[in-house]
């Protein structure tokens, strides 16, 4: 049933939970550390942004939130599943279940067509669906490209690659999505609009969205900013909630407005609704 | 209500109705990779086909030899038959004579039914003039009336008959030899041992291994021919009983039978073929060959596989990066390795056919058997898989966080 009116936004849930994570690289004289110490939660329905400097931690700190690389001290959690002890394979099991990734180039499969891309991550995510091009079809059109569902990534454009890769980074339905520089190889306006459909991918009450951004212009649709210097967070804040900010914000102004066509993408995405 | 994108509840476009069932794309995404650089499949293809061409024709040619030495003990004898033959006699091809009444002694025993005599002799064969000279022949003389070689000397006769070689002084001889024995056509004349003797039939398809050429003959003119007493015998062919026990009658035979060896058929034609392809190193080199062209083989698939891999490492990273277990990955790659072995075979079974088919009236016997076809398929999917493990190994050093921006 589709709306027009602002509905009551449900209590968040801790998807992601790191705790005290340090990582070491090398050892003796070549050890590096990037990670000193990081405590962090990723909420449902929330669009978080991670910004900090060059080497400050940023892609480590991705790495090991995406099960990708492991701490060398710490806890990680994605949506209730433990990390502790887990091999690479296990660690493989866990994101194939719980995360979804959007790269800054795109690593979209050259081979494969937008829905075949989508296709695969189905498979990728041993999806049971009754018609696995329908359903591609329909992720695509999620993200307002299902005109461009036969297309090779060879013939789309920047924005419309990064946006099958977030209609690929969706299929499975996975509870945390992690963006590496989503907008780092978009102009402004393609910018703009894969960031609005982050943004509305975060509003899902049962997944939680991180963007690691250098991009200034994606604040405004953050729900919350992270920042990282030199390993350790160095601060946090929550650009809707600030009173006199907050309608300033995209943050703040698509939670009130309610509509079902967004408007920073130029109405061109029908976003689904569900009671 | 919320407002968000939502992809696992029902899709446009997707009916409501079916059973959910997983999504196959491993053998898309294998294919795709193949097909996406031609140059790099067809260098591919190039070596399976190469490979498997090789390994048809160098085993078809072991086949086809092997069917050839064994051809005159598959024509007379049969499974549980026992050949009498001299001591020493290493192959078909390769005869002197037994001492004589032989056949006699195998009748009176208990477990015989029935012993038939064969006379096999190197001849000399003086074609007729004006080509004029002399040739070695391998002369066969049976019993063509009541004999078991009968029915397959009946098949390949394609001129005259059997029953023209009661005529006295004639013989049959294969069309394939014309040439080597200077003679065109029935009626033609020419000497077996300064003998004179008259082609009566002719026959298709029988060659030798060793290249000498069969002329056969009745088992009375041979005899003659060759100066042997009339009970003397190159072979004798003993046929058992129904429920006769092999072993004990073998062991009898060889108590009466001193100074010859008693065969069983299969020992006979192994004896047969092992003398003609190893001791020879004729078949050594055959495999050799089939061997060479296995390794030639691998040595392409891999390396040219292992570029592929290479070129699409970064979305084998992305794999993995998404979840792909590592087995999904080597799965990609297997398939693809699979799926050039198949195409390889198949256009190398269809050259190696049309090699076979051009050679069939040649001296080349190559011989494709449907099982020889399976286990070359075996082979080249082994091959294949083989070539797959450098590039297999390659893909489990990926780091997936290599997707990732530095």
């Amino acid at each position: 049933m589709s709306v027009m009116v602002e509905a009551a936004k449900p209590p968040s849930k801790v998807m992601l939970e790191a705790k005290g994570i340090v990582k070491v690289f090398g050892t003796g004289a070549g050890e590096v550390k990037p990670l000193k110490g990081i405590d962090l939660q990723l909420r449902s329905g929330e669009l978080t942004l991670l910004m900090g400097p060059s080497g400050s931690g940023k892609t480590t700190l991705l790495s090991i939130l995406g099960c990708i690389l492991t701490p060398t001290e710490g806890d990680l959690e994605v949506a209730g599943n433990s990390t502790e002890g887990l091999d690479a394979e296990g660690l493989a099991d866990v994101r194939r279940k719980n995360v979804g990734f959007v790269f800054q180039g795109y690593n979209l499969f050259p081979t494969m067509t937008a829905s075949e891309n989508v296709m695969l991550a189905l498979d990728v995510r041993s999806a049971l669906v009754v018609d696995a091009p329908a359903h591609a079809v329909g992720a695509l059109d999620a993200v307002g490209l299902s005109h461009r569902a036969t297309a090779f990534p060879s013939k789309l454009s920047g924005g419309e690659k990064q946006r099958v890769a977030i209609a690929r980074a969706l299929a499975g339905s996975p509870s945390v999505i992690l963006a590496d520089e989503p907008t780092a190889a978009l102009d402004a306006e393609n910018g703009r609009a894969v960031m609005a459909l982050l943004s509305e991918v975060a509003k899902d009450p049962n997944r939680a969205v991180l963007a690691v951004t250098h991009d200034h212009r994606t604040i405004p649709y953050a729900d919350r900013i992270i920042r990282i210097e030199d390993g350790y967070i160095v601060g946090e804040e929550r650009p809707g909630e600030t009173p006199d900010q907050g309608s300033k914000t995209h943050a703040g102004k698509r939670r009130r407005s309610g509509t079902n066509k967004t408007k920073a993408l130029g109405g061109r995405y029908r976003i689904r609704r569900h009671d | 209500m919320q407002a968000n994108i939502d992809t696992t509840a029902p899709l446009a476009g997707e009916g409501g109705g079916g059973k959910p069932k997983p999504v196959r794309m491993a053998t898309k995404l294998a294919f795709r990779n193949l097909f996406h650089d031609r140059l790099s499949l067809t260098v591919t293809l190039v070596g399976i086909v190469f490979s498997v061409v090789l390994v048809a024709i160098q085993c078809g040619l072991y086949i086809g030899n092997e069917r050839l030495i064994a051809l005159m003990i598959d024509k007379n004898g049969s499974e549980g038959d026992l050949w009498i033959v001299p001591h020493g006699t290493k192959s078909f091809d390769d005869p002197t004579f037994l001492m004589g009444h032989e056949k006699y002694a195998v009748l009176s025993t208990p477990g015989v039914k029935d012993a038939e005599d064969l006379v096999v002799s190197f001849s000399a064969w003086r074609k007729p003039k004006p080509t004029g000279g002399t040739t070695t022949i391998l002369l066969v003389g049976s019993d063509h009336v009541n004999g078991t070689m009968k029915p397959w000397l009946q098949e390949t006769i394609v001129e005259g008959s059997l029953n023209d070689l009661r005529t006295p002084s004639t013989v049959a001889v294969d069309d394939s030899y014309f040439s080597a024995l200077g003679v065109t056509k029935i009626g033609d004349a020419a000497e077996v041992n300064n003998i004179r003797v008259k082609v009566g039939a002719v026959t298709h398809g029988v060659r030798s291994f060793t290249t000498l050429p069969y002329v056969f003959t009745s088992l009375t003119r041979a005899r003659s021919l060759l100066g042997a007493t009339a009970n003397q015998a190159s072979y004798t062919l003993v046929r058992l009983e129904p429920g006769a026990d092999t072993k004990k009658v073998r062991e009898v035979l060889e108590a009466r039978l001193n100074g010859r060896e008693v065969l069983e058929q299969a020992e006979f034609r192994k004896r047969s073929v092992d003398y003609w392809l190893w001791e020879t190193g004729a078949g050594a080199a055959l495999y050799a060959g089939a061997a060479l062209g296995l390794i030639v083989g691998i040595v392409i698939v891999a390396q040219t596989l292992y570029s592929s891999t290479k070129d699409h490492l970064n979305e084998f990273a992305t794999l993995r990066a998404l979840g792909a277990p590592a087995s999904y990955v080597y799965k990609v790659i297997l398939i693809q390795a699979l799926l050039s072995g198949v195409i390889g075979y198949a256009i190398g079974v269809i050259i190696s056919l049309l090699v076979i088919w051009a050679a069939k009236d040649s001296s080349l016997a190559i011989v494709m058997t449907p099982g020889f076809a399976v286990l070359l398929f075996l082979l080249t999917i082994g091959m294949c898989s083989v070539a797959a493990v450098s590039a297999i190994f390659k893909v489990t050093r990926i780091d997936p966080a290599g997707v990732f921006s530095r």
